[in-house]
């Protein structure tokens, strides 16, 4: 078990950040959210305000703030352009050099330039290190998951919604109830039990030398799921179809929903403190082969409908969970058939004891 | 396509339900089955055999089955 005040400590929260998401490569968003040259889109990281921009050559992070007089530059959190900051419109180019202020060029040795962070890019992942990471991207990742992130980027054609949704719960609390079902039947009863995806037992699965792990659930072919597969084959093709649902843990804040291969839902988790989490969720649905609109947006709008409604039944009890924490006197329980909660728990007391894993 | 062809159609999709006291001008909501899903599945029907595009939104808009009939019923005439 996880000791119980690490779900609400203000200082285990920063030994985690700096053993933790400090040391490790963090899913920042996805190329497609940033399709063309100059495109750009904000996140925040544990107060660092990244800007991810499209150079047209290759992905870039840049830190969100001037280095002139350090004014933050964007406000908003997407657009299309150079970045300029508004104080003395000092640009930058697509490399992040200060152009166009020969004057003060001149007078410096060092061209002021904006921080850049080391960037990895898998499929259409987009990683970033805020300290010089302890390992490459592949060896974080492992083979297995860099092959899971390049399979399912070939499926996230068609971006349907996109949301950020403000937990007050320790980030902890978040990835726990992800990577277990036990508590569908309860509390996912009239969404992800009666949509077929959580009746059967999931099939677990860990790469055991990194920190990631999966679990794949059998769909069940009940008269419900006949009836889908009615409509689903004909928006995506049967081939197209698997028949389960698969949820992908990638340590230590990325979380990828794949139900049946036609609709995803990627997540990133973006911590604010040790009791409050910005869940950060993109839909995605899969290449239709139909031509049929009314189809197509009904089923968006199901999709959409379905996501939200799982995550709004996730966040009451989360919610409350957190409040609970700090009145009881024990660690809590997990059940035997957690699995993938006990191996999340492994290799977070690895970090944390050893501060590698 | 007749009224009581798609009357027969649109009961097939409800496979759990007693339909015994449904007719045409039922409202199709209070068949015990009817989900939003449902509407999925009667989008998917009506394409596959009537070859007509109807939406979620027809659907919302309809009350009784007689409703969605003439919703197919108008597209079909204008195709």
């Amino acid at each position: 078990m996880i000791e119980k005040s690490c779900y609400y400590d203000p200082l285990i929260f920063s030994k985690e950040r700096e053993i933790i998401f400090d040391s490790h490569w963090l899913f920042c968003g996805l190329t497609s959210e940033i399709p063309g040259r100059r495109d750009w889109k904000v996140i925040e990281y544990f107060g660092h305000s990244l800007i991810l921009y499209n150079s047209g050559k290759s992905i870039r992070v840049f830190q969100n703030v001037c280095p002139h007089r350090f004014n933050k530059i964007f406000d908003d959190t997407r657009g299309r352009g150079v970045i300029v900051c508004g104080y003395h419109s000092w640009s930058f180019s697509e490399e992040g050099y200060l152009v166009g202020n020969q004057e003060l060029e001149a007078e410096n040795d060092k061209r002021p330039c904006l921080k850049e962070y080391p960037t990895e890019i898998i499929g259409q992942f987009i990683f970033v290190a805020l300290k010089t990471p302890i390992q490459s991207i592949q060896k974080q990742l492992g083979k297995e998951t860099v092959e899971i992130l390049n399979t399912i980027s070939l499926r996230l054609t068609k971006r349907i919604f996109e949301q950020s949704l403000d937990h007050c719960c320790n980030w902890k609390f978040i990835v726990e109830n992800v990577i277990e079902t036990e508590h569908c039947l309860s509390i996912h009863q009239d969404t992800l039990v009666k949509a077929g995806y959580c009746q059967n037992s999931p099939i677990i699965s860990f790469d055991s030398s990194h920190d990631n792990s999966s679990f794949i659930v059998p769909f069940s072919n009940d008269n419900f799921g006949k009836k889908r597969n009615r409509f689903v084959s004909m928006l995506f093709g049967s081939e197209n179809v698997n028949s389960n649902y698969q949820h992908h843990f990638i340590f230590p804040n990325l979380l990828i929903s794949n139900f049946e291969n036609i609709n995803f839902n990627v997540s990133k988790l973006l911590p604010i403190n040790a009791e409050r989490t910005l869940f950060d969720m993109q839909f995605f649905i899969a290449p239709v082969i139909t031509n049929n609109q009314g189809l197509i947006d009904e089923f968006i709008s199901m999709t959409i409908q379905f996501g939200k409604e799982v995550f709004e039944e996730d966040k009451l009890f989360l919610e409350r969970v957190q409040k609970g924490v700090k009145q009881i006197d024990h660690n809590g329980f997990h059940y035997k058939s957690a699995t993938r909660i006990h191996k999340f728990v492994e290799s977070y007391k690895k970090w944390m004891l050893n501060g590698k894993s | 396509m007749t009224e009581n062809y798609f009357f027969e159609k649109f009961l097939e999709q409800f496979e759990e339900s007693d339909l015994s006291q449904i007719t045409i001008d039922s409202e199709f909501r209070s068949i015990e089955e009817w989900s939003s899903m449902m509407a999925l599945v009667i989008i998917a029907m009506v394409d596959e055999e009537f070859g007509i595009t109807i939406t979620g939104d027809d659907i919302r808009k309809s009350v009784t089955i007689r409703d969605v009939y003439n919703v197919v019923a108008a597209r079909k005439t204008a195709v």
